[in-house]
C-alpha cells in the first residue's frame, strides 16, 4: 500500500538523530521522498542540510552510536528496509539492490588493493560467481564507464589513477550488480569541470542503458539542470519543495528555493549585487520553532515561527512545504502531516 | 577604469625542480607551474583567472606577487621592475599587494584573537601598536559586516562565511593596492558564497582595489571580472573582456571549458563540447601547443610548434594557430 508500482523508494517521515555531547542533532525531521523507477531525482541543499543523512539512512549505514533513525519507513521495492536484519541489508540491499558512490574518490578506494579486485569483489559477493568470472566482469564494468586499456589498468593501485579515473572506477563499482537504484552523492564535486562534463555524460548513458533510478546529491543547481528529472529541495533537515527539474527553475515557489536560485551568479546581470539568503543554516541541535527556514525568510509571517507547515501540492507534481501556500493546496494523501518541531 | 596597467607580467616563469634519487640527489628535470606567460593588470579592474586544478593559476598568483621567485621573467609594479628586489627591497611594496586565501580554516592562527589576527599587519609592518591597531581594526570589522563583540573571539568560533570575512579585514588592514583572490568563495555554501561576492564588489569600490581574481568557477569569475585570462598547463590560452570571452571564446579550450559549465539558465538547450582524456603532466608538457592532445580542431602544425600569444584585436589575446 506503501509502493504503487511506479515508485522505486519511498521515504515516509524520516527522523534520523544523532546524539552528540552538545545535544541531540535533529539532522532528519520528517523527510518525505519519492523515487520513481527510472528517473534522476535530484536532492539539493546546503550543507548540513541532511542530503547525506538521508542517503544513508536509506542505506543504513547511519554510525550508532552517535546516530539514530528514530521514526519513519523507507520502502523499496515493497518491503521496509528498516524492518530488515542487518545482514540481509548487507548481502542484498547494499552494494546489489542499492548502490553508492561517495562524493570523495581519492578517499573511498582502499589503497593497497588493485582497482580490478576492488570492483570484483563485490561481483563475488552479490552474484555468486568464481573470482575469474568477476574479475572479467570487473574489466567489462570498467570499459564500458570509459576507462582505456581497462585489462591493463584493472592491475593498478588507485593512486595510479587521476580523480576523474577514480570516481569512474566507483561508478563501474556501484554499477557492477545491476543495482535498482544508484545514490551518487556529489560525484562530481571534486573534480574539474571538463572532467565533470565527461563523468556526467557517462552516468546519463549508463542510466539510459540500464534504467535504473539514480538519487543525485549535489549543492550544485548547474548539476541538477543537467542531469535531474525531478528535483527535491532540502533544508535543514526537511524537504521544502519537490518538483519537475524544469518547473524548478522557472517557477520556483518555497522562499528557499526562490533565494538558493538568486545566489547563482549567471542568474543575474554580471557585476550587479546578488541577493543573498541573510543569515546562515541555523544549528539543528536547537533548531527554530515552526518552519525551520523562519529566521532568514523575508517573507515571514507570524504563523511561521509558531508551526510548521506540511509538505503539499500546490499544483500537479509539485510541493511546498510553506504557509504562503497553504490556501492553493491540499495535502497530498499519503505524505500528510509528517513534520513535527 | 583607468588605462594604466598597475602590474606588467612579462614572460613570467616558474619551474619547480624535480630530484631523484635519496643519496646523491640530481636534478632530473623541472614541472613547469608557469611558463613565459604576459599579461597586464589595470589599475581599478578586476581580471579573473580560470583554469583546471593544476594549470598554474595558484602559482601565478604567488610568483606575481613575489611570495614565491620567479624562476625567469619581469614584474613591473607602476612600471619599476620588481623582480630583482630583496625581502627587504619588497617590504614597503607588500603593504600595497595582499592576498586572499581559499581556505579560511586553515589561514587563520588558531591561537589569535581574530581582532589580533586582523591587526597582525600593522603591527608586523611598524604602523601601530597593538593598541593603536585595535582602533582601525574594530572600524574594519564593520566594513565586512562582523560585529565589534568579535574582536576577542577565536576563529575556532566562527562559521566558514565569517572566517572569510575575517580573512578579507586582514588584507584591508594595510589598505593594499593590489589584491590577489585565491579562491575566495570556493569553500562556501551556496548562500554565504553569494554574501561574500557582494562583499568583495562593495570593498573594491570602497577601498579602489585592483583584484586578480582565481578561480575555477566560472559563474563567478563572469560575474566579478571585467577581463579574464584562461589559463592551460602553465601557459596563458587566451585573455578577453568578460562579454566577449562568454560570447565569442576563440581558443578551443576555452569553448570548451565553457560548454562544460553546467548551466543553470540553458538547460538541455545547447550541445556539449565534451573534451576527451585529461590534462597531460606539467613535468613533460606536450610538444608544440599543450592543448593538441585533446583538442578537437588540432593540425600539424600543433604538433610541433608552440602557437604564439598575440593581439587579435581589441586586446584578444589569444595563442592558437587557428588565428595566425
Amino acid at each position: 500500500m506503501h509502493t504503487t508500482s511506479d515508485n522505486l523508494l519511498t521515504i515516509c517521515n524520516l527522523h534520523t538523530h544523532f546524539y552528540t555531547e552538545d545535544g541531540v542533532v535533529k539532522a532528519l525531521n520528517g523527510v518525505n521522498l519519492e523515487i520513481k523507477r527510472g528517473e534522476v531525482l535530484g536532492l539539493v541543499g546546503e550543507s548540513g542540510s541532511g542530503k547525506s543523512v538521508t542517503a544513508l539512512s536509506i542505506l543504513r549505514l547511519i554510525q550508532d552510536p552517535p546516530g539514530k533513525i528514530i521514526q519513519g519507513e523507507i520502502w523499496f521495492d515493497g518491503d521496509n528496509l528498516l524492518e530488515y536484519p542487518i545482514e540481509r541489508m548487507c548481502t542484498e540491499v547494499r552494494g546489489g539492490k542499492i548502490a553508492m558512490i561517495f562524493q570523495d574518490p581519492m578517499t573511498s578506494l582502499n589503497p593497497i588493493l588493485r582497482v580490478g579486485a576492488q570492483v570484483a569483489e563485490a561481483i563475488k559477493i552479490h552474484q555468486r560467481v568464481g573470482w575469474k568470472a568477476a574479475l572479467q566482469r570487473a574489466i567489462g564494468m570498467m570499459k564500458r564507464v570509459g576507462i582505456p586499456a581497462a585489462e591493463m589498468r584493472a592491475v593498478a593501485y588507485p593512486h595510479q589513477f587521476s580523480g576523474g579515473m577514480k570516481q569512474r572506477i566507483m561508478i563501474s563499482m556501484g554499477l557492477s550488480c545491476n543495482p535498482q537504484l544508484l545514490i551518487a552523492d556529489e560525484p562530481t564535486t571534486a573534480l574539474d569541470v571538463t572532467i565533470q562534463a565527461q563523468i556526467l555524460e557517462e552516468m546519463k548513458q549508463i542510466q539510459v542503458e540500464t534504467g535504473a533510478s539514480i538519487l543525485l546529491i549535489t549543492h550544485d543547481l548547474g548539476v541538477i539542470g543537467e542531469m535531474a528529472d525531478r528535483v527535491a529541495v532540502m533544508y535543514a533537515g526537511n524537504i521544502v519543495e519537490y518538483t519537475a527539474a524544469d518547473t524548478l527553475f522557472t517557477t520556483p515557489k518555497h522562499p528557499y528555493t526562490q533565494g538558493l536560485l538568486n545566489c547563482f551568479p549567471e542568474a543575474t546581470a554580471r557585476k550587479s549585487q546578488l541577493e543573498p539568503i541573510q543569515g546562515i543554516v541555523p544549528n539543528l541541535v536547537h533548531p527554530p520553532t515552526g518552519c525551520r527556514f523562519h529566521p532568514r525568510c523575508k517573507l515571514a509571517m507570524p504563523v511561521c515561527s509558531a508551526r510548521a507547515p506540511a509538505l503539499q501540492e500546490v499544483a500537479p507534481g509539485h510541493q511546498v512545504s510553506c504557509w504562503l501556500y497553504e490556501d492553493e493546496g491540499v495535502p497530498p494523501a499519503n505524505l500528510s502531516g509528517g513534520q513535527v518541531s | 577604469m583607468t588605462s594604466q596597467p598597475l602590474l606588467q607580467v612579462r614572460e613570467l616563469s616558474k619551474y619547480f625542480p624535480v630530484t631523484s634519487g635519496t643519496v646523491f640527489t640530481h636534478k632530473v628535470g623541472d614541472i613547469k607551474a608557469v611558463d613565459r606567460i604576459s599579461f597586464d593588470l589595470y589599475a581599478g579592474e578586476t581580471l579573473g583567472l580560470v583554469g583546471e586544478s593544476g594549470c598554474g593559476k595558484t602559482t601565478t598568483g604567488r610568483v606575481m606577487l613575489k611570495l614565491i621567485e620567479p624562476s625567469g621573467g619581469q614584474i613591473l609594479y607602476n612600471g619599476h621592475d620588481i623582480t630583482p628586489l630583496n625581502k627587504k627591497a619588497m617590504a614597503p611594496l607588500r603593504r600595497e599587494m595582499q592576498i586572499i586565501f581559499q581556505d579560511p580554516y586553515a589561514s587563520l592562527n588558531p591561537r589569535l584573537t581574530v581582532g589580533e589576527a586582523i591587526g597582525e599587519p600593522l603591527v608586523a609592518h611598524g604602523l601601530a601598536t597593538r593598541a593603536q591597531a585595535k582602533e582601525q581594526v574594530l572600524a574594519l570589522l564593520q566594513v565586512v559586516g562582523l560585529a565589534p563583540f568579535h574582536y576577542n573571539r577565536y576563529p575556532h568560533e566562527f562559521s566558514g562565511g565569517q572566517r572569510q570575512r575575517v580573512g578579507i579585514a586582514r588584507t584591508l588592514v594595510l589598505h593594499p593596492k593590489l589584491v590577489v583572490a585565491d579562491e575566495p568563495v570556493s569553500a562556501l555554501d551556496v548562500s554565504i558564497r553569494a554574501q561574500i561576492i557582494n562583499l568583495l564588489q562593495r570593498i573594491q569600490s570602497e577601498f579602489h582595489l585592483t583584484f586578480l581574481f582565481i578561480s575555477h568557477d566560472l559563474g563567478v569569475v563572469r560575474h566579478l571580472s571585467d577581463r579574464v585570462v584562461v589559463m592551460y598547463l602553465g601557459r596563458l590560452a587566451e585573455l578577453a573582456a568578460t562579454d566577449q570571452l562568454f560570447a565569442e571564446p576563440k581558443h578551443p579550450y576555452t569553448q570548451a571549458l565553457l560548454s562544460a559549465v553546467p548551466s543553470v539558465k540553458q538547460r538541455k538547450q545547447r550541445r556539449r563540447l565534451v573534451l576527451t582524456g585529461e590534462v597531460p603532466t606539467p613535468f613533460n608538457p606536450p610538444q608544440g601547443c599543450r592543448f593538441h592532445t585533446r583538442c578537437p580542431l588540432a593540425m600539424d602544425i600543433c604538433h610541433t610548434v608552440e602557437p604564439a600569444w598575440h593581439d587579435t584585436g581589441d586586446g584578444h589575446f589569444v595563442a592558437c594557430h587557428l588565428y595566425t
